[in-house]
This record gives structure tokens, C-alpha cells and sequence, in this order.
């Protein structure tokens, strides 16, 4: 019994506060051999023989690998649009807590379609595959200057989502996947509505429209987890052109205070940037 | 140590023991996160509810609906909703409904052509915690939304703010014909890819869009947006 317990105390303090999954990562754990049921008996010395001093034990040498630093990229702050294409909503509320990144994987850029390189109102020559556009620093571009009316928008209008890249600049690659567990509501000929089990309506625009559609053929199939692919990154929006990149949008009803509560689209890249960070650390 | 006090230390580290991997292993709450809120129902809403409830185009829909096992589910999960269930008051729309509903809120999509129609509702909100005290009210009227006070010169740290939007001239007609049906705080949005009405009923937040997806649609315009959510009709849901 003593020992059961021993072994059950030893096991419990090997547990990381992540667990007791051994992290993949981490070197391998040196464990002494195992004792014996019975030690060997030394012989008794003779009798008037002093016994040897003790030889001092070496100073155990504990390698503890430090912290790993957090991956960062780099990210201009919420609110803060390029010169020139509007002014941003100054909101740091984190809207969609614990959200998944829309896009499976890194790395994606958070950037304006419009006013980036091969865009409506670009800043200079350079097609939709310019290198400057599949490049950090992340851009905030909710409340861009778009005649779409947007509440939280200082002009009162704008950009009513997110414009994000991703990795490559290559159409029907890099998946998108669900913000958050729900289901997928409508399926446009450019837009997917996904509801989410906390209420939020999240839109994602110009995916690949028959691939969204071969993945949901019926109602039955649309019920989805965080993180399930739901399409592919393209250029559809419905015979119109646009580049390659999704637009991300998130409505859902807001209490302010001193205001009625109202369904509202809410800023987007804070909470883009708390699942990116969440999703380069290996914790999307 | 015998037996049982083995037993009782064990249980005492094991119990400590997980109770330390299960805490640790929740993220502290960011100081930024949105908390959700329930909306209050008024005695005013409850009324307006009651009544609505006893509308005879209401209770029609319900026959329409009841006729087909596939509306009938639709029936079914509204009148479980905890939120007013607002539906087409058109059979013919009503028939095409889907509907999903979740913790205080639900979304019924009806397919008009090549137009998509979701009309969401919800009695709960998401409420910033760092949105500053307001110090000024909205102007009155259906038409305009609230206007927060400007927000302080640093940007990474300010709340939400609401900007005042007029809905336009054209649209007063069918605003006058929304608050004559009990809607508050109407707000129309032109959207990327339609339009979408947003207003207040019952104690409930509502939003319709209106996924046209192209421009010029017929039925996509803000006056149009806001005739149909006047037209909406109560078809279930909304016990407290």
C-alpha cells in the first residue's frame, strides 16, 4: 500500500499544468533505473577497520530548458488603417473570444484587398501576387473606407469585415475552417454564413463555391466543429472580379451601454489577432 | 500506515492533484473579452408579446405550417425557443424555412429565388467591458442609432462606439409603417452582398439580411428591407 501510494504521488507530480501528455517536443526524461525489491547487503566491515569517508556526491546537474519564447509577427494595432483608406473603429473589445483562426494555417496576412498591390485603389503598380501582399505586418481594414454602412465605424460607414491572404497567392489551396462549432446556415453563390453555438453570425466571402457546396451537400451535413474545413481561399464573388483572399466578417447582438442592445458587425481583428498568436503557439 | 489511511492520503493527493491540472489548464479571461448579458423583457414587451400572440395572421401561419411534417418541425423548434420566433407572414416564403436555434437565440433562413433571407433574433447581447459611461442619448426616432460619445485619442485601449446613421428619406414610409408594428431602434445596413434591417421587438435584438449578391436585386433596397421585417409575424418561442 505505501508504496502504491508512493508510485500514484509520483505519477500525479510528473503531470505539466498542461496535462500528462509528455510534450512531443521535449527532451526525453531521464529516469533512474528501478530499484530492486531487495538491496544487495554490503559487507560489514571488519572489526577496528574504519569505515571510508563517503566520496561527495556530484552536484546533480539540472538542465532546465528555458521557456520557450511566444511566435509573434508583426501586426500594426486595431484601428490603426493605412494612410489614406479611412479611419479605423477605435475598439479593442475582444468580440469573438477563443475563436478559431479562419484559415487552417499560417501564415496569412491581414491586409486590404483594395488598397493593397493589384487592388481597386492600390498604391502603386503591382498585381494581386505582389510580394508586398503576402507579407507582414498584419493591417487592420474593418471600417476601410467602403460605401457599406458600419455603426461602429467612425465615418459611420465602411469595411464591414476583415480582408485576409493567404499563404500563397494560389486559388482552391489553403482551407478555411469554422470560427467556432455550429452550423452552416446559408450557402450564397459568394457567401458562407456560419452560426455559431455562441450566437455570433460569422461570414466568409469569395471561398470556392463548388467546393463549399461539395463539402455541405445536404442540411444534414452542415452541422460543423471548430475548426472543421469549410471551403477553400478563391476569387468568387458571383461573376464580379476580386482577388484572392477571404473576406471575414462577425455580426452579433451588442449590449453598449446607455444604447439598446442591437445586432451589429463588430470589429474583426482583434480577435483575428488573439487566434492567429493563439494558432502560431501550436494552441489554435 | 494501514490500509485506510493509505486510502484517505491517496484520495487527498489525487483529488489536489487534479484539481491543479484542470485549473491550470484554463486561459485567465482577457481583460478585453465581450461577456454575454441577457436583454431584459419589459412589461411593455411582455404585453406587446401577449398580443402578438393572439394575432389571427399569427395563428393562420401556424395552420400552414402545421399541414406539413417538415414545416411542422419548423413549428416544433420555435415554439421551444426562449426567444420570440418572428417568421414571413407569406405561407408560400413560410414553407421554404429552415430554422436553428441555440442558448437564447435562433436563426430562421427562407429562400426567395435566387435570394437568401436569414432573420436571426436573440435574447442575449455581448457586452464590452471596456465600453466608456455613456454620457449622452440617442436621438429619438426609428430611424437613427445610438450615438456613443468620441472615443478617447488612444486606439488600442477604447471601447465600442455607435455612430448616428439616417436611414434614408425614402425609407421614412416604411419606418413609420415599422414603429406602427412595435419595431424600435430600426437601422439599415447596405452589406457587401445585400442589405440588412436591424430592430428591437419584444425585449429581443433582431436582425434580417438580405443576401442578393448582386446589385440592383429586387427586393434588396433599405425601404423594402425594412416593409418586410414590419410584416414579420409572431410564430412562437418566447416563454420566460
Amino acid at each position: 500500500m505505501k508504496r502504491l501510494t508512493l508510485t500514484a504521488l509520483l505519477l500525479l507530480t510528473a503531470c505539466s499544468p498542461n496535462g500528462c501528455v509528455q510534450d512531443p517536443a521535449a527532451p526525453p526524461v531521464k529516469t533512474d533505473p528501478p530499484v530492486p525489491e531487495t538491496m544487495p547487503t554490503e559487507p560489514a566491515p571488519a572489526p577496528g577497520e574504519t569505515e571510508p569517508a563517503p566520496m561527495p556526491e556530484p552536484e546533480p546537474v539540472t538542465e532546465t530548458p528555458p521557456a520557450p519564447e511566444p511566435v509573434t509577427w508583426p501586426h500594426d494595432p486595431g484601428g490603426a488603417l493605412p494612410s489614406g483608406s479611412g479611419t479605423g473603429a477605435t475598439d479593442a473589445t475582444l468580440w469573438a473570444a477563443g475563436m478559431r483562426f479562419p484559415m487552417e494555417a499560417g501564415p496569412a496576412y491581414a491586409n486590404s484587398q483594395v488598397y493593397g498591390y493589384g487592388g481597386f485603389a492600390a498604391p502603386g503598380p503591382g498585381g494581386q501576387c505582389d510580394p508586398r501582399n503576402y507579407a507582414y505586418p498584419w493591417r487592420d481594414n474593418f471600417c476601410e473606407t467602403r460605401s457599406w454602412t458600419n455603426g461602429m465605424c467612425p465615418a459611420g460607414r465602411g469595411h464591414q469585415g476583415q480582408d485576409i491572404r493567404p499563404a500563397t497567392c494560389v486559388k482552391k489551396v489553403h482551407w478555411i475552417v469554422a470560427a467556432e462549432s455550429g452550423r452552416i446556415t446559408s450557402i450564397g453563390s459568394y457567401t458562407v454564413t456560419l452560426l455559431g453555438d455562441s450566437g455570433r453570425i460569422y461570414r466568409y466571402l469569395h471561398m470556392d463555391m463548388p467546393g463549399v457546396n461539395a463539402l455541405f451537400p445536404t442540411m444534414a451535413s452542415r452541422n460543423v466543429e471548430r475548426g472543421q474545413h469549410i471551403g477553400k481561399v478563391s476569387a468568387d464573388f458571383g461573376g464580379n472580379a476580386t482577388t484572392i483572399h477571404l473576406h471575414f466578417e462577425i455580426k452579433a447582438p451588442v449590449s453598449i451601454a446607455g444604447s439598446p442592445a442591437s445586432v451589429n458587425f463588430v470589429p474583426t481583428y482583434t480577435s483575428l489577432v488573439d487566434s492567429y498568436g493563439r494558432l502560431l503557439n501550436g494552441a489554435a | 500506515m494501514d490500509i485506510r489511511t493509505g486510502a484517505v492520503v491517496g484520495g487527498v493527493i489525487l483529488a489536489a492533484a487534479l484539481a491543479g491540472v484542470a485549473t491550470s489548464q484554463q486561459p485567465p479571461p482577457s481583460a478585453v473579452a465581450a461577456a454575454q448579458v441577457d436583454l431584459p423583457r419589459s412589461r411593455a414587451d411582455n404585453a406587446a408579446l401577449a398580443a402578438a400572440q393572439k394575432e389571427p395572421l399569427a395563428a393562420r401561419l401556424r395552420g400552414v405550417l402545421s399541414q406539413d411534417p417538415e414545416s411542422r418541425r419548423v413549428l416544433t423548434v420555435a415554439d421551444a425557443s426562449p426567444v420570440p420566433v418572428l417568421a414571413p407572414a407569406d405561407p408560400a416564403l413560410l414553407r421554404t424555412a429552415r430554422i436553428f436555434t441555440g442558448d437564447r437565440h435562433y436563426m430562421l433562413v427562407v429562400q426567395r429565388g435566387e435570394q437568401i433571407i436569414e432573420i436571426y433574433g436573440a435574447t442575449k447581447a455581448f457586452q464590452s467591458p471596456i465600453a466608456p459611461a455613456p454620457q449622452q442619448q440617442s436621438p429619438t426616432g426609428a430611424a437613427l442609432t445610438a450615438v456613443r460619445p468620441a472615443a478617447p485619442a488612444t486606439i488600442a485601449r477604447a471601447g465600442p462606439r455607435l455612430t448616428a446613421s439616417r436611414v434614408p428619406p425614402v425609407a421614412a414610409q416604411a419606418a413609420a409603417q415599422a414603429r406602427a408594428e412595435g419595431l424600435t431602434n430600426v437601422r439599415t445596413e447596405r452589406t457587401e452582398y445585400g442589405v440588412d434591417v436591424t430592430f428591437s421587438r419584444f425585449g429581443a435584438a433582431y436582425n434580417v439580411s438580405f443576401i442578393c449578391e448582386g446589385p440592383g436585386a429586387a427586393g434588396c433596397t433599405e425601404p423594402e428591407a425594412i416593409a418586410f421585417a414590419s410584416t414579420l409575424q409572431l410564430i412562437g418561442g418566447g416563454a420566460s
